[in-house]
């Protein structure tokens, strides 16, 4: 797929949303997000040649975005939970939090940001993006059966923590 | 996607939502436009980046140029030779000329004052 500007803008307009809210959930912080999604999609508009549909160029931006905010993360060994204020301030202004209590939505983000990487990548895959968990397993070069595990112990883990202040959401 | 949520309990649909995508700052998609056009320039090939007027001419052609110029040197130098060779001989005869003429002078003025009676040294 030959790649030129006004294409690589459709592709932006296209995939930016998610490409920067996968980064935003991995690493927990809109300035590390910005850069991750920028990376992502310059190396897209790098690899261009490489990418043959639609389908191919989604796969591909979503396993460059994960590995790159992951070794962003990495980089910077620091948990992303101190970012969490700058992150709430960032999206509870936005109107899609009207069916939902925004003070529930940003304990979701916070506790899942507190979870160990792999768990929160394979819940914000499987949340976020609405992969099921051979996809997961196949976009992140891993066992289902290790997908399987971290999303249950994903989901185990925020549970539990939100069981001490959110008990009418977790049967 | 009402499947999927069927089969999600509610913790999951609450964390579903919670996990909506996001727009990314405005400053994303400009930052990405303007490098899309740095990158499009670096990979274009480098005739077509620099001293484009140069370079329109085909490869074959340009070689020919270059032998062409090469010749145009070369010539000039060696014209420049013959030039000055050229003017050398013409100096040469000018001075054998004005010798000739300046000793058939002084022949005559020596015949005229030995007419006269006196006598030039040789």
């Amino acid at each position: 797929m030959a790649m030129d500007g006004t294409e690589f803008r459709r592709l932006v307009e296209t995939h930016q949303r998610m490409v920067y809210s996968l980064a935003l959930r991995v690493t927990g912080e809109t300035g590390v997000a910005e850069e991750v999604a920028q990376d992502a999609f310059l190396a897209l508009f790098r690899s261009a040649d490489k990418l043959e549909s639609e389908d191919h160029i989604r796969f591909w931006l979503r396993r460059v975005t994960v590995h790159r905010a992951t070794d962003a993360i990495r980089r910077r060994s620091r948990q992303p939970e101190s970012a969490a204020e700058e992150w709430m301030e960032e999206q509870h202004g936005e109107e899609n939090t009207e069916a939902l209590n925004a003070a529930v939505i940003a304990l979701l983000e916070e506790l899942l940001r507190a979870l160990p990487e792999a768990m929160r990548v394979a819940i914000v895959l499987r949340y976020q993006e609405e992969m099921s968990p051979p996809e997961i397993a196949e976009l992140l070069g891993q066992p289902i059966a290790t997908v399987k595990s971290n999303l249950q112990r994903g989901l185990q883990l925020l549970r539990r923590k939100a069981a001490i202040t959110m008990k009418e959401y977790v049967r | 996607m009402k499947e999927r949520n069927d089969e999600m309990n509610e913790f999951e649909q609450a964390l579903t939502r919670a996990l909506r995508p996001v727009n990314p700052p405005e400053r994303v998609a400009r930052f990405l436009a303007l490098a899309a056009e740095v990158e499009a320039e670096r990979n274009l090939p480098r005739r077509e980046r620099a001293h484009r007027w140069a370079w329109f001419v085909p490869r074959p052609q340009r070689w020919a140029a270059g032998g062409v110029a090469a010749a145009l040197v070369v010539g000039s130098l060696a014209g420049e030779q013959l030039h000055r060779r050229h003017q050398q001989e013409l100096a040469d005869r000018q001075f054998d000329t004005a010798v000739r003429v300046t000793g058939h002078a002084l022949d005559q003025t020596r015949a005229q004052l030995l007419r006269s009676g006196i006598q030039l040294p040789e």
